[in-house]
């Protein structure tokens, strides 16, 4: 579809078609909706700018757009931080929690929500990037890798070293990637 | 618990409404394609005509205000894909999109009486005021050409607010937009019988001689009555660097209140400057007041001379 889209703009039409929606749900869990439109035009637009640069050899594009995409929402630093204070100082909606299918990590992080964003809050932007494209946008490690231009290999390490920070932050019991509440 | 699976679930919920903003972004995304492809071929054609030299180049960035006087009345045209009826030109282009709604998008509003007569095409009435047909005030420190008649809204002369929002809706703010240029979609099934949509440009004259070039976001006249723009006293400061577009203080320009506006004045060809010779602007013949309805009359193309969009000043 890119290979036909460097040729043809009409061909752009269909990236937007299959992957729109999943740029502007991330967009709007970043920045709130008002933003995600206008991070949503901006991202195609320099898409389409790029399009001759993209790597052929990558059958699934949407990597390559949560990349252009982050940077478009990096414009918006201020009204994120705003958005996340927001998402800090909310109150917990038990009734909203039970009805969830990931319930207990729903319940937990409700309960963890301050202590967790003041975490998101501390983390470098570049940490913070990629937990949120794996946590929140569902990209595998791979993925991330890409949309982030690093090797896997430096998605790895940034992990764990989110994962030590979090458990560290939360008391949880250091652990090879999973750990019990303490208290 | 896992550490990210805790990070997960705190992803606040995105669902609702989600058609509405990616239709918007998509006819957002579908005009500036448009306008890069037209900018791209316009830069095409510079590269075969061997380019601009730098210094016509800078005297095009600056404003419209410097080809008023001293460079060529170049109006590079290029038809942009798409709509029809749509006109881009470097200062200013007139789109008409699917939804009914007319894309204006304004750099500087030199050719005036072009722009009016490309928004009438598209099926809106309207008035538009140069910079170079309005008088120079002082302010404080700073010469700006000013309307001394409570633009935009707050004067008799134009529509309620309710209307105002009704009709024009400003562009995205900030991101891909330069702060010198003014986005609007315009409603023309939205106008009130008789209304005209008002668009003037402005530009101020700082100390140091530097010309800021504003332009004013479109606004609903009642009657194709503009807004009376008493010329100002003072003394012109003198031009620097480019050539003033500043008429004399000592022959004001005529008003645009109720009359017709003047035709914009033809202006020699700059010699150092390799643009192909102007082409001559044709004028409608302008009755008086009111405004005809408007008439679906195609819209000249000036393919002659397309040279690069000017740089945000």
């Amino acid at each position: 579809v890119i290979a036909r889209a460097a040729r043809d703009p009409a061909g752009f039409g269909l990236i937007f078609d299959r992957h729109s929606d999943a740029i502007l749900r991330y967009a709007r869990a970043r920045l709130g909706p008002d933003l995600a439109e206008d991070v949503l035009a901006e991202t195609f637009l320099a898409a389409f700018a790029r399009r001759a640069s993209y790597d052929m050899s990558r059958p699934n594009s949407l990597p390559w757009l949560y990349g252009i995409a982050i940077r478009q929402i990096g414009k918006h630093r201020r009204a994120e931080h705003r958005s996340r204070q927001a998402m800090a100082r909310l109150p917990v909606d038990a009734a909203v929690l039970g009805t969830d299918d990931r319930c207990l990590d729903r319940v937990a992080a409700q309960a963890l929500r301050p202590r967790l964003m003041s975490v998101l809050s501390g983390l470098t932007p570049k940490d913070r990037e990629l937990l949120l494209l794996i946590a929140w946008a569902g990209l595998t490690y791979e993925e991330s890798a890409q949309a982030l231009g690093v090797p896997v290999t430096t998605v790895r390490s940034r992990l764990h070293r989110i994962r030590v920070k979090t458990r560290r932050a939360l008391n949880l019991e250091p652990g090879s990637g999973k750990g019990d509440f303490r208290g | 618990v896992d550490e990210i699976e805790l990070f997960a679930a705190l992803r606040p919920e995105t669902g609702a409404n989600l058609a509405g903003q990616r239709e918007r972004a998509r006819d957002r995304l579908a005009d500036a394609m448009s306008d890069s492809t037209a900018r791209t071929s316009a830069r095409r054609t510079t590269r075969r005509l061997g380019g601009l030299n730098p210094s016509a180049r800078a005297a095009f960035a600056v404003s419209g205000a410097a080809l008023a006087v001293g460079g060529a009345v170049v109006l590079p045209t290029v038809l942009a894909p798409g709509r029809p009826g749509s006109l881009v030109t470097s200062a200013w282009a007139v789109q008409p999109r699917r939804d009914g709604t007319v894309k204006v998008t304004i750099k500087d509003a030199s050719d005036p009486a072009g722009l009016q007569r490309a928004l009438r095409s598209a099926g809106v009435r309207a008035i538009v005021v140069s910079h170079r047909e309005v008088p120079l005030k002082k302010v404080g420190d700073i010469w700006a050409v000013t309307l001394a008649c409570g633009y935009p809204t707050t004067g008799k002369l134009f529509e309620p607010a309710a209307v105002q929002r009704a009709v024009v809706t400003p562009g995205p703010a900030g991101g891909a937009v330069r702060p010198s240029e003014v986005i609007a979609f315009i409603h023309p099934a939205a106008m009130p019988a008789g209304s005209v949509l008002f668009i003037v440009d402005t530009f101020s004259v700082l100390q140091n001689g530097t010309r800021v070039l504003s332009v004013t976001m479109p606004a609903v006249l009642r009657s194709s009555q503009a807004p009376r723009c008493a010329p100002q006293r003072g003394q012109v400061p003198p031009p620097v660097g480019i050539p003033s577009p500043v008429p004399s203080p000592s022959s004001p320009v005529p008003a645009p209140s109720g009359g017709p506006l003047p035709p914009p004045t033809p202006v020699p060809t700059r010699s150092s400057s390799p643009l192909p010779p102007p082409t001559p602007t044709p004028v409608p013949t302008r009755s008086s007041s009111p405004l005809p309805p408007p008439t679906p009359t195609p819209v000249p193309t000036r393919s002659s001379s397309p040279i690069p969009t000017p740089t945000p000043s």
